[in-house]
């Protein structure tokens, strides 16, 4: 197994490393934003006094990184509220955010690179008109690209206020319009609840695991997913502990919002590789969406591939194909053939042009 | 394996160069800090072996705090030479021309002790030390904070940091982080004619900032490089041709602020780096300082160095 995932998925079993095992671990785990991650739960171990007075301090550099990113979540989380709530338009915390806000254990140690938040479709336009007054500015200029989103994303244009420097990506669905799954948002809404001290409107807990799995399997390419797969880990762990009828739920609903096929990869990769306790019906039950067995298998061997980036002595793998596979992959999966041709070669001409 | 502290001096040409192609690369203790670095490209041997002479390698198996690898890489069109850096094997940043491999080095460098060690608190800031009292020397480029403190680094002034003052929070005692200083454009001849004894690197033309050539830092920087310091002076110099000396007091809240501004991560450590920064600013005498002579100014710093006492 990987050094980054033994660590992770056993921080007692690392009492024993050399400090060439400890040389990469560190090294990985920080780059794939899982370091804080593994200081706290070492810290909930007591195990921090056993550890070499470098890992000590590269851990307590990670949790200054992880509480920062903390803060930035909290305030920029109330900003929106104030602003947004006193036009009337609620919303929805997605992914990072809503781990934090919703204090789940996912959000503990989480680095948060963008707040997402869900708007109703019909409030898509003014959100946008009331950010843009408040001191957020768009990032994509080019006209291709603001169109493109518009017509074919599942949010805005991604927006940067202009002193704080903080993104906001404002979804009205959580895949692209392009892509070949439609989830919902109108069952999203419905299952939307609230928590936290701050009372956030956080999705439903199956529709946090669901969406966390189509990001990562249906909408992304799976480079430095390893994070995603701990999120899941996390969010799993912890619904299934405080609901036992969590898991009799989550297959239905994937079913119902059309997220069935991301959702299997993501539990058979989470069983697989971070060693979830996902029971086998729900796999079963899963694997009914799985694809056919060549392309099942070949994702196996590229996910492993790509979400756990290293051999297992803990070298980064050298000049991955894999990725450019899935990258490929990815682009299928979000549009059309001919959406895709006209994309690409739009792309390639404008970047020949700039050159 | 055998391991006995060695200097990079100590270690033979070929060894150096097998070393900074080996997967593991060099080791080398930056204060605090052990850097990994691999290293393609040859014409860079010697001119680090000059730079780090004094510098102590780090044993294979230690854990590193940063891994950064400067390889050659291929470029359109292929007669343009180039290189790129990649840090932790992980991150990669645009290539550049080849023969600017050394300043960008330096500069990655920088950008992993800037960026990578929360641990610390990090400040914009020249540090200096003599008898256990540190001077800070901050202010923004162009300044002549560099020419100041390379001035000092060779009159007798332990250097602790061209560009980093660095304290662990909960304690303002300054924390040395010895490494090359870099010179730009004049400041390279006003070094040289200053102290003919001052071991210079190559000058590389063309660069963002133009002309650049690093300093190696005085050989009792690194013979002392775990001994800390107290801080004593905070003091904003401005280079200003043909000048008097004139030294000024700055008010503490605009001290505070000017520091802030210019930490590498106030906003990373938060509360800690506030009060931190508040003591920091406290316990030390703030002054502007305007200067248009350099012997006379290492001058006046060392009479404004014994005035206190030297505490």
């Amino acid at each position: 197994m990987s050094i980054v995932l033994e660590g992770l998925r056993d921080p007692l079993g690392t009492r024993d490393w050399s400090n060439r095992r400890w040389d990469a671990f560190v090294r990985i785990a920080r780059n794939q934003n899982l370091l804080a991650r593994f200081a706290l739960h070492a810290r909930d171990l007591d195990l921090m006094d056993q550890f070499p007075a470098k890992v000590q301090d590269l851990l307590v550099a990670a949790q200054h990184v992880a509480a920062h990113h903390r803060r930035i979540v909290e305030w920029e989380s109330r900003c929106l509220r104030q602003i947004l709530s006193y036009h009337g338009i609620e919303f929805i915390l997605l992914k990072g955010a809503a781990y934090i806000m919703g204090e789940l254990p996912a959000g503990r140690g989480r680095k948060v690179s963008d707040i997402d938040i869900l708007v109703r479709k019909q409030d898509l336009e003014h959100t946008e008109q009331i950010l843009l007054h408040a001191g957020w500015a768009h990032t994509k200029l080019d006209p291709y690209d603001q169109r493109y989103y518009r017509r074919w994303m599942h949010e805005l244009p991604p927006l940067k206020h202009r002193d704080r420097k903080t993104l906001v990506d404002v979804h009205h669905t959580i895949l692209p319009e392009s892509g070949r799954l439609h989830p919902d948002p109108q069952l999203l809404w419905q299952g939307a609840r609230r928590c936290g001290s701050g009372d956030w409107l956080v999705p439903a807990p199956e529709d946090m695991v669901l969406h966390s799995a189509a990001h990562l399997f249906q909408d992304g390419d799976l480079n430095g997913g390893l994070r995603d797969l701990f999120d899941l880990d996390d969010l799993m762990r912890n619904f299934a502990g405080q609901d036992p009828d969590f898991w009799e739920r989550l297959i239905p609903r994937a079913e119902a919002l059309d997220l069935a096929r991301p959702t299997y990869y993501a539990l058979s990769f989470c069983r697989d590789l971070v060693g979830t306790p996902i029971p086998d019906f729900v796999l079963a039950r899963a694997a009914a969406h799985a694809p056919c067995r060549p392309i099942r298998d070949a994702m196996r061997f590229l996910g492993k591939r790509t979400l756990v980036p290293t051999t297992p002595d803990g070298r980064m793998r050298p000049y991955q194909w894999e990725r450019v596979v899935l990258y490929m992959r990815a682009h299928w999966l979000r549009m059309p053939p001919l959406l895709l041709a006209r994309h690409l070669s739009h792309k390639f001409f404008l970047r020949s042009k700039k050159e | 394996m055998r391991y006995l502290p060695m200097t990079l001096a100590e270690l033979p040409q070929e060894e150096l160069a097998s070393r900074f192609r080996s997967p593991d690369g060099l080791g080398l203790h930056i204060g605090p800090f052990v850097l990994r670095l691999q290293a393609g490209l040859p014409e860079l041997f010697a001119p680090l072996a000059l730079l780090y002479a004094d510098h102590q390698i780090a044993p294979g198996d230690v854990i590193s705090d940063f891994r950064l690898r400067l390889s050659p890489c291929a470029s359109l069109p292929p007669w343009k030479k180039r290189a790129r850096f990649t840090v932790d094997d992980c991150k990669s940043f645009d290539p550049f021309e080849r023969h600017l491999a050394l300043p960008m080095l330096e500069w990655a460098i920088n950008w992993c002790t800037f960026s990578l060690p929360h641990q610390y608190f990090m400040l914009h800031a020249a540090v200096l030390e003599k008898n256990g009292r540190a001077l800070l020397l901050p202010g923004p480029p162009g300044a002549g904070k560099s020419t100041l403190c390379a001035a000092l680094a060779l009159r007798g002034w332990r250097l602790f940091s061209d560009e980093l003052a660095m304290m662990r929070p909960g304690s303002t005692e300054l924390i040395p982080v010895p490494r090359p200083i870099g010179l730009k454009n004049a400041s390279i001849d006003i070094i040289r004619a200053f102290d003919a004894g001052a071991v210079l690197g190559p000058k590389v033309q063309g660069t963002r900032k133009g002309t650049v050539a690093h300093l190696k830092p005085p050989h009792a920087a690194l013979t002392l490089a775990e001994q800390k310091a107290t801080p004593g002076w905070i003091i904003f110099p401005t280079f200003k041709a043909g000048a008097e000396i004139s030294l000024e007091p700055a008010r503490k809240a605009q001290t505070f602020l000017w520091l802030a501004n210019d930490a590498f991560n106030f906003n990373v450590l938060g509360r800690s780096a506030f009060d931190l920064l508040g003591d920091l600013v406290d316990s030390c005498a703030c002054h502007e300082l305007t200067y248009g002579d350099l012997d006379a100014v290492v001058a006046f710093l060392d009479r404004l160095w014994q005035g206190d006492g030297g505490r």
